[in-house]
């Protein structure tokens, strides 16, 4: 690796290296490391009583849950977006463009609250939705509804510069050989931005599974029907059972590490495919 | 004719791109389209393919008109500059993508790739990805995609144009031995007059978006039509309204094309009477093969060559040259003459 290093053009390996280090240290690792000692501190038995609490586990389940509708929502979403923002032309298009990361600035309670009134059978949507028999506040539906609103960035931000970079001959030469729209977005274009609708999935999930401010306005918190997990620590903090709380979060931080390591090897799996290594 | 293009025009923001484009090639022919960048070629071969609409004119492929018919359904086969081959596809899957879209039974296309792959000795990489190749091999592989769903016409843009200079050698031999192998009528496009005089059968040149001539390599070369296509193909000097021994060139303005090896230089050293001209030996250049000359003849830039073996010119010797051929263009006409006497183009040693 040295040997390497010192071979590159780039300079600074040594002094790079450490500021990386060092800083991921002080804000990663160590942090992570505490909740996971001060996790394992409360002893074995506690602990899995703690996390295996069927209020407990059926949290997991809307979190989990919510967080994957909401990713797979985002997926086809953010694609639909980022593609009208990078080929079609109309008035507002930059307006649009600047209003999509809007959700990654707002603070949550305010978006939490805003989803709540506009959700609500009193409100604009509400109301409407209610027509046909549908709530979605206070329903696993406004969890969902919230978690798409504070990630469709994600996806959008993930596949429009792939787009933008999409070589147009790869269409053209599919056309000049006979394929039809259908296939040459199945065969052509798709291949090429699934690695960043794979990453934009992953950071929209692992996002909406630690979400917090936006959901519980709109969720309703009911134990095992609407209880997301990142509230029960809270209720947990709240009761100062500071132990509980991080048993709870160290599973929380199991789910989400399990996941964004199978999302990275995923897209290591599809580059080393083009690239013909197994 | 095979295909048939006939008042082809277009323009891009009012700026005329194609102007009034008329010729026809024959079937089982490699054509070049050649011209300096800008001039119109990649977009025609463009209007040819479906890949852009021409703004009026008409194309015919095989007898049939292809103005109203998408580029899936022309019957063609096109290779790109930068190959666009299809990089999360193998080799094997990137030359049957065009069969497969034909719905082609599966035994057939195994059969029809295999056979491919094995005609263009290729077979060693069918599993191979488009990154896992060198530019030599992508430029074959786009190439076999191209051709194998048995494509009526085939349309190269800048087929060599990314290789370096010795890959770009041996494959335009390649390409050119394919192509009559297979017989499939094309045209290609290219910047470089050594590859399409090398490469094509017959060569459309053009410049501004209109075409200057038509011709076979050696009619292109040696009956240039006008003062562009003579600067273009090849080297050579152009003089003008010059008073040269021998020749009986018109009084009014003219310019005279005169390649290089159409000039004997003679070293007046050597003890002669000529019926020659003067010159000035103005710079020299050590080719290997030959010497490049630059002469100063009349105030005006004259190439010649000299032999590499030979005694060296000096930097402002004067020296005698006899001119062999010339070609002179007066009114938008071209003009070849010889030397008027054959006695005068040979010089006598005492």
């Amino acid at each position: 690796m040295e040997q390497r290093a010192t071979n590159r053009l780039i300079p600074g390996y040594r002094l790079g290296l450490s500021i990386t280090l060092t800083g991921l240290s002080l804000i990663v690792v160590i942090p992570f490391c505490s909740l996971l000692i001060s996790g394992i501190q409360m002893g074995w038995q506690p602990f899995i009583h703690t996390i295996t609490d069927s209020r407990v586990v059926a949290s997991y389940l809307v979190s989990l849950k919510g967080a994957f509708s909401a990713a797979l929502i985002n997926v086809i979403l953010g694609l639909v977006l980022a593609w009208v923002l990078t080929f079609y032309e109309f008035p507002g298009k930059k307006l649009l463009d600047a209003l999509l990361d809007l959700p990654f600035a707002l603070p949550t309670a305010v978006a939490g609250i805003a989803l709540a009134f506009l959700f609500s059978t009193k409100g604009w949507l509400g109301q409407f939705a209610a027509q046909f028999n549908l709530k979605i506040a206070y329903t696993f539906s406004g969890i969902v509804i919230a978690m798409v609103f504070v990630t469709i960035p994600f996806v959008v931000r993930e596949v429009q510069p792939v787009l933008a970079q999409l070589d147009e001959t790869y269409q053209e030469a599919a056309l000049t050989l006979g394929a039809k729209p259908n296939l040459i977005f199945r065969k052509v274009i798709f291949p090429e931005i699934l690695p960043a609708l794979i990453a934009g999935f992953g950071l929209a999930f692992a996002r909406s599974i630690g979400e917090y401010g936006s959901i519980i306005f709109i969720a309703g918190n009911q134990p095992f029907k609407t209880e997301i997990t990142p509230l029960t620590i809270m209720f947990k903090l709240e009761a100062h059972d500071y132990n509980g709380a991080t048993a709870i979060a160290c599973v929380m931080l199991l789910f989400s590490f399990v996941f964004i390591y199978v999302i990275h090897s995923l897209q290591r799996h599809f580059e080393n495919k083009r690239l013909g290594k197994k | 004719m095979y295909i048939d293009i006939r008042h082809i025009s277009k323009a891009f923001n009012g700026q005329s791109a194609l102007n009034d484009i008329n010729f026809g090639v024959q079937e089982g022919k490699l054509t070049a389209l050649l011209g300096p960048s800008g001039c119109g070629k990649t977009t025609l071969l463009r209007v040819l393919a479906g890949l852009e609409t021409a703004g009026s004119g008409q194309v015919a492929i095989a007898g049939r008109i292809v103005d109203d018919i998408k580029p899936q359904e022309r019957g063609i086969g096109f290779v790109f500059q930068n190959y666009a081959l299809f990089r999360y596809l193998n080799v094997y899957d990137n030359v049957a993508f065009g069969l497969k879209t034909k719905h082609w039974p599966a035994a057939k296309i195994k059969a029809r790739v295999q056979e491919l792959l094995d005609l263009t000795g290729l077979s060693d990489l069918a599993q191979r990805y488009p990154d896992q190749l060198s530019g030599g091999q992508k430029q074959r592989v786009a190439f076999v995609r191209a051709i194998a769903p048995n494509p009526k016409v085939l349309f190269l843009d800048e087929p060599f144009a990314a290789l370096d200079s010795q890959i770009r050698q041996e494959l335009r031999i390649w390409l050119k031995n394919l192509i009559h192998q297979v017989g499939i009528t094309s045209i290609f496009v290219t910047h470089d007059h050594e590859e399409a005089i090398e490469t094509a059968d017959e060569i459309v040149v053009m410049n501004q978006g209109q075409i200057q001539q038509v011709g076979t390599p050696l009619e292109i070369y040696y009956q240039p039509q006008n003062e562009f296509v003579a600067n273009f193909i090849g080297h050579s000097s152009l003089l003008k309204n010059p008073d040269l021994n021998g020749y009986d060139l018109p009084k009014t303005a003219c310019q005279v094309q005169i390649r290089p090896e159409h000039v004997h230089i003679h070293k007046l050293s050597k003890k002669v009477t000529s019926f020659g001209q003067s010159a000035t030996v103005k710079a020299v250049q050590f080719k290997g093969l030959t010497t490049n000359v630059a002469l100063d003849i009349q105030g005006q830039k004259l190439l010649a060559y000299w032999d590499a073996g030979a005694t060296p010119l000096g930097i402002g010797e004067q020296v005698q040259i006899t001119i062999e051929r010339l070609v002179v263009f007066q009114n938008n006409q071209s003009q070849i003459l010889k030397a008027q006497n054959t006695a005068q183009r040979q010089i006598q040693v005492l």
